[in-house]
């Protein structure tokens, strides 16, 4: 992977602040490209078989001051804006944030396996739902579906619990005991989970259903459901971009660099862990993000996370938006649970991505 | 111009303590070696320093207490060069010595053109002139530690903390690194504090050299005080010879011990014929 040196360092300065520029912008186009393509592919695809003008001129006359008329009926457009589109929002939602939260663990655990799931997201989200759909109310006394909110608090509980011992171990000094808190928690609320499962066999299809992972949504209220936190997660984490380069030395140079590693661990984390515990409250648990969507952006665009945490967000939603398409269409009007296609498919894809790169270079 | 004052530090590792109430000083400007063998706590008091170990005692830079300081404050007063630092193998030379400039950088923002004009200057002064690019996994062994030196000095910090700084470099690199902290501890009153094992090249440079064994401070003093047969071999248990250079400088020179010639150790080959 041996770079030339180049003549003189003025030169050198110039070209890699050029290269550098240029380098971002190309990939950042790229993946938002993928994005927009990814997003079109969605919402003109589906069992419904809306015609591909109306929806086209449909979007377009939403403009403002633009006036078409798509030539759509009513119960086309309201299939088309009330469970097409929100369902394809909120994919790009989901995906942005799980590719982003992986990123973000990647970074502060300097560990390529790491994702908001080690610290016990997946185990409390599990847990949570499971409780819900076993000992909650059904949905017609409650105004808000219980689901999600059981799962969220499940989530964010399992990560409080991971803290917790991890600080009793080790005053929660270092990343190592954290993962290793993280690994224990998981492990104990799976058992909980699986023993309420053997308890309530009925719900057993019910709650693997949902862990497998699901977009389906009536209008739009998953997706304002997850809105805030994705966007105050994704805030805070490209924020942190430049800290989480300098951690990659490992946490005690940092400190001597000047990072005060601890509060950067325990403010990136947290941020990873709300918005991903957000998306997986509505979505059930889709695996694989995470994990591959980061290192695909790596192995394309480099380590550093000025360039691994944008992409990742874009790309992860790209992913996720157009694999929901194919778990929609292959066995339509039945769909594939999400969970699967993701795996399915993009094990594979990342196979490829990692001959290609080795030639490559 | 900053002096460094350690007292009563006791560094535990698993409330296991591997120094035991060190006092030590460096003047202002001063360049202060330790020496000892394996295991004698040189590293965890300069780690002690650079607020990366737990200790008791007090440390102060100019009679501010280390420990008050947030992180961003004290890379500002203390740089440390680690003796086996993390090296991302894809990250460039450039970008690495630019990390020393994270305590100039807004915690939200990105590097100016002053820091990068400051992490290009530290690699022209370390003989890395046209590696900005290079990735460090394809640096040697001395490049890499002139990388580490590089982006330590990046920090400006008046207190310099060497951990084993010359250990992966050729003779003619060691002389170049450690003339280059001379001239630095000249120009910018560099106070440094340096653990070394190569004892003639710390006997050379530093201003006095302090010996700990088993987490205390045996002697301490100038070269010609402390590198003595009787000393290192007591502390070392090496048996060597003390010899003044034409510049009065101090060579610690091994020796050998003496050989039994045994005739039953030569091996006739002229007699065994070829197989």
């Amino acid at each position: 992977m041996a770079v030339g040196a180049l003549p003189s360092a003025a030169t050198a300065r110039g070209t890699r602040r050029a290269r550098a520029a240029h380098g971002s912008t190309r990939w950042t186009i790229a993946a938002a490209g993928a994005l927009v393509g990814a997003v079109v592919l969605g919402v003109l695809v589906g069992p419904a078989g809306l015609p591909v003008r109306g929806v086209l001129l449909d979007i377009v006359g939403r403009v403002p001051f633009v006036h078409v008329h798509s030539g759509l009926t009513t119960s086309e457009q309201s299939l088309l804006w009330q469970i097409r589109v929100p369902r394809v929002v909120l994919g790009a939602l989901v995906g942005w944030m799980l590719a982003a939260g992986g990123a973000a663990y990647q970074g502060v655990f300097r560990n390529p396996l790491a994702d908001p799931y080690l610290l016990g997201v997946a185990a409390g989200a599990g847990l949570g739902a499971t409780i819900a759909i076993v000992y909650g109310p059904t949905t017609s006394g409650w105004t808000v579906d219980p689901l999600p909110l059981f799962a969220f608090v499940g989530a964010i509980g399992a990560v409080a619990l991971t803290y917790a011992v991890g600080r009793t171990a080790d005053r929660g000094r270092t990343a190592v005991t954290l993962v290793l808190a993280g690994v224990a928690v998981a492990a104990f609320l799976t058992a909980v989970q699986t023993y309420v499962q053997e308890r309530h066999t009925d719900v057993l299809r019910e709650v693997y259903s949902w862990i497998l992972g699901q977009l389906t949504t009536s209008g739009w209220h998953g997706v304002v459901l997850v809105l805030p936190y994705v966007a105050v997660s994704s805030v805070v984490l490209l924020a942190h971009r430049r800290l989480l380069d300098v951690l990659r030395v490992g946490e005690d140079e940092a400190a001597t660099l000047g990072v005060s590693t601890r509060r950067v661990r325990v403010t990136v984390v947290a941020a990873a862990t709300l918005g991903t515990a957000a998306v997986v409250s509505v979505s059930g648990l889709i695996g694989f993000v995470g994990i591959i969507v980061p290192h695909t952006v790596r192995l394309v665009a480099g380590a550093s996370y000025r360039r691994v945490l944008p992409l990742s967000m874009l790309l992860g939603a790209a992913f996720l938006v157009a694999v929901d398409v194919i778990a929609r269409s292959l066995s339509s009007p039945a769909e594939i649970p999400i969970g699967v296609v993701t795996a399915f498919f993009g094990a594979p894809f990342f196979v490829l991505v990692l001959r290609t790169r080795r030639t490559v270079s | 111009m900053s002096a460094v004052s350690l007292t009563g530090i006791t560094v535990r590792y698993d409330s296991r303590p591997v120094t035991h109430v060190v006092d030590l000083s460096v003047p202002s400007g001063g360049w202060v070696c330790l020496i000892g063998p394996n295991g004698a706590g040189k590293s965890s008091l300069l780690k002690a320093v650079a607020g990366l170990v737990v200790h008791d005692g007090v440390i102060t830079v100019d009679g501010a207490d280390l420990h008050t300081l947030k992180p961003r404050a004290r890379a500002r007063h203390v740089a440390f060069v680690p003796q086996q630092p993390i090296m991302p193998e894809d990250l460039a030379v450039l970008d690495y010595v630019l990390l020393g400039r994270t305590a100039f950088v807004p915690t939200f923002g990105v590097e100016s053109a002053v820091d990068r004009e400051r992490a290009a200057w530290q690699l022209e002064r370390l003989d890395l002139r046209g590696f900005e690019l290079r990735p460090l996994g394809t640096l040697s062994g001395g490049e890499r530690q002139r990388a580490v030196l590089a982006r330590a000095l990046a920090q400006e910090a008046p207190v310099l903390l060497l951990d084993e700084p010359t250990s992966a470099l050729d003779i003619g690199h060691q002389q170049q690194v450690l003339e280059l902290v001379l001239e630095l501890r000249a120009e910018r009153g560099l106070t440094v504090l340096s653990a070394m094992h190569d004892l003639t090249l710390a006997g050379q440079y530093a201003d006095s050299l302090v010996l700990v064994r088993n987490g205390q401070v045996m002697a301490a003093g100038p070269a010609e005080a402390v590198l003595t047969e009787g000393l290192i071999g007591a502390h070392y248990g090496a048996d060597v010879q003390v010899v003044r250079g034409d510049d009065g400088s101090i060579a610690v020179v091994p020796r050998r011990a003496r050989q039994t010639t045994s005739s039953s150790r030569v091996i006739r080959i002229s007699d065994t014929d070829e197989p």
